[in-house]
């Protein structure tokens, strides 16, 4: 069983009356409520956070993409990810991802990735997420009734830039390429790992089941709402005649875990409320643009991303409804172990995303509990899996091959 | 009135159409968010037009909105649909998408039009004037905004709750995926320069209750359009064929009886 760290990078300074005075957290949210100087601060509070995860011991560090979100600091993972590189160094890098359909030419992320493969020694993750309403067609204007086939076409390409020695021509409907031949070319052979980050579109099952791709279900209502697309997942898997690996699936959960029950309620709670009640506070019409989801998906009644969230969800829910209602793993380490286990065999995910860092919570109660995380609830569950081959995870240089980045001195006057 | 389809080239999508009435043919083209089936508007004009009523490509019925990738295709789309039903020339009414592709068609073809109105026509971008977003509206309630009062979606989308939500979920957010294919992010389809190449009689409409284009387009479309007239109804908005059926279709009709 795999364990990876992952930070949305939300603005903490939102404030109390966000609900009431804005829309919308997404697209069209006040520039002037984002501080650059409070930013500097938060930026590195959060990649120390991805750090000190890594030095604990965790399988992976994640980083995604979004654009005009006050609860995602990351229009760019890969510039987050470039800095992990350099300050880690055997965790995987999770970017998961760049949002391929957004790229133009999509070589760009071909490039970007392989460097990253390159720089870190072969320790990327390559997710290739469509991206959400709000990002692809609002905020960077994407047409979407176009999207999903800029996506598919980009993604062959990026495949095909990465594994085709030759230059060749690509005459494609959205890319005319001439020249295509990316330097460097990834470490990893035949290419980076690819996970597939996806909210709820029926299409993904297939692409990821054909092609041996991660699926990676990024959700924020918890594990107890995702039997249904998990297990479409599978049971796609299962259909095509594929053999089963939890290991080509991933969840994505938000924990809280403290020395108690009692602490992570009174200590903990107000950051996922903040979470819930301002980050997740999205105009619907941002959330689902016409033609963003396929109709196959809308009848299969599976609702948008975000869109069942922002009109319920969690918000005005207590501690122990949340709980129960799966929206958050949460408790003293006993109590998150079992749910983490009743979360990973339900859903049958050998990857999971833990959300330790939650909404506002400041950076020293979130190392506290990424340490009892670390510490105390991984290695019970570890086992979890055993006997399936994991070829979903990175495949590094070994060790006398990986170079060692020059400490960080104060001076260097000789 | 009957329902017909017509395949305009081999291995090519069939065209869904309602056609119907006696007189002059009278091509109607739709608003963004489709045809609500032989609509009151349309029957009131065929009774003094033959009307022919199509689905764009990709709205309602009508499949194919892969093979049309700018309002050139739609021009060729339609002068194709013109040349299947032997129509040498046409007066057309043009609303709102369908307004835009008129003018297109005007500009390209102005052998084949007789006379044009334009009704709430889209395709001009102002950053002065803008517009309301039809493409970033709640999804359940994605055409409220078309109207001027937004309530009588209720009785004239949702057939006062006898329309299935579901299906009618499923068909505005295809209509609507359609529309925005060549209208997203801005609706600027560069209709603007070629405006002056229309010379069929053109009668501009737009809507007092129109969010999504102004009432404040006209006089620009008018100012590109040589010899054009125009008109403002009131109590209308962008679904000015929904709310103000009557007026509507007396405008086109008259519009189109005046002599030459």
């Amino acid at each position: 069983m795999k364990f990876h760290w992952f930070n949305l990078m939300p603005y903490p300074y939102l404030p109390d009356d966000f609900r009431q005075k804005h829309r919308s957290v997404w697209v069209d949210v006040d520039s002037r409520l984002y501080d650059p100087v409070k930013g500097h601060r938060i930026y590195h509070d959060y990649l120390d956070l991805l750090e000190f995860a890594a030095e604990l011991g965790f399988d992976g560090i994640g980083v995604n993409e979004h654009h005009a979100n006050a609860y995602g600091l990351m229009p760019s993972p890969a510039l987050m990810a470039a800095t992990l590189a350099r300050r880690t160094r055997d965790v995987s890098i999770v970017l998961l991802g760049m949002s391929i359909a957004l790229y133009n030419p999509p070589t760009r992320v071909a490039e970007e990735m392989a460097m990253l493969d390159v720089i870190s020694g072969g320790r990327l993750i390559a997710g290739f997420p469509v991206g959400t309403s709000m990002d692809t067609n609002y905020a960077f204007g994407a047409n979407p009734a176009t999207l999903r086939e800029r996506y598919q076409e980009n993604h062959d390409l990026i495949i095909r830039a990465w594994t085709d020695p030759n230059v060749f021509a690509w005459n494609g409907r959205f890319n005319k390429l001439r020249y295509v031949n990316i330097w460097p070319r990834p470490i990893q052979k035949p290419h980076p790992p690819i996970w597939i980050p996806g909210g709820g579109s029926i299409e993904t099952w297939d692409f990821c089941a054909e092609r041996g791709y991660n699926y990676s279900y990024l959700s924020f209502s918890g594990f107890k709402r995702a039997a249904q697309l998990m297990n479409g997942f599978h049971e796609r898997v299962e259909a095509l005649g594929l053999p089963f690996n939890p290991y080509q699936a991933s969840f994505a959960q938000q924990i809280i875990v403290a020395e108690t029950d009692a602490e992570a309620e009174e200590s903990y709670f107000q950051h996922a409320k903040y979470f819930f009640e301002r980050c997740l506070h999205i105009y619907p019409g941002f959330a689902d643009a016409p033609g963003y989801r396929t109709e196959a998906t809308i009848r299969a009644g599976l609702k948008a991303q975000v869109a069942g969230v922002s009109s319920g969800g969690a918000v005005g829910k207590s501690y122990r409804q949340c709980v129960d209602e799966g929206f958050l793993v949460a408790g003293n380490p006993d109590q998150v172990t079992e749910q983490m286990e009743h979360l990973i065999t339900s859903l049958r995910v050998g990857h999971v995303f833990c959300l330790l860092h939650i909404g506002d919570m400041p950076r020293e109660k979130c190392e506290k509990s990424t340490r009892l995380f670390a510490e105390k609830v991984i290695p019970r569950l570890r086992h979890l899996w055993q006997g399936y081959e994991d070829h979903w995870s990175p495949k590094p240089l070994p060790a006398h091959l990986m170079a060692e980045p020059r400490p960080i001195r104060q001076h260097v006057n000789a | 009135m009957e329902q017909l389809t017509i395949t305009l080239r081999p291995g090519s999508a069939p065209v869904h159409f309602f056609r119907g009435g006696a007189g002059e043919p009278v091509l109607y083209l739709h608003h963004l968010a489709g045809l609500q089936g032989w609509e009151p508007a349309i029957a009131e004009l065929a009774t003094r037009f033959e009307v022919f009523a199509p689905y764009h490509p990709g709205w309602g019925p009508s499949q194919g909105l892969e093979e049309v990738e700018s309002g050139l295709d739609l021009v060729l789309h339609y002068t194709d649909f013109l040349d299947g039903l032997g129509l040498d020339t046409v007066h057309i009414v043009g609303h709102s998408i369908g307004a835009w592709i008129a003018a297109e068609l005007a500009a390209i073809r102005p052998d084949r039009v007789r006379r044009l109105a334009l009704f709430t026509p889209i395709g001009i971008w102002d950053d002065d004037i803008k517009g309301e977003d039809p493409f970033a509206q709640n999804p359940l309630r994605a055409t409220e905004v078309l109207f001027a009062d937004p309530a009588r979606r209720e009785n004239l989308i949702l057939r006062d709750g006898t329309a299935d939500p579901l299906e009618n979920y499923v068909q505005e957010m295809k209509d609507l995926k359609a529309a925005a294919k060549f209208l997203w992010p801005i609706p600027d389809t560069g209709v603007i320069k070629r405006l002056p190449r229309i010379t069929a009689p053109t009668i501009l409409v737009g809507a007092a209750g129109d969010r999504i284009v102004p009432p404040a387009y006209i006089p620009i479309w008018k100012s590109h359009i040589r010899g054009s007239e125009a008109k403002t109804v009131l109590d209308a908005g962008h679904l000015i064929n929904l709310e103000q059926p009557s007026r509507f279709a007396t405008i086109a009709g008259s519009w189109f009886l005046r002599p030459n």
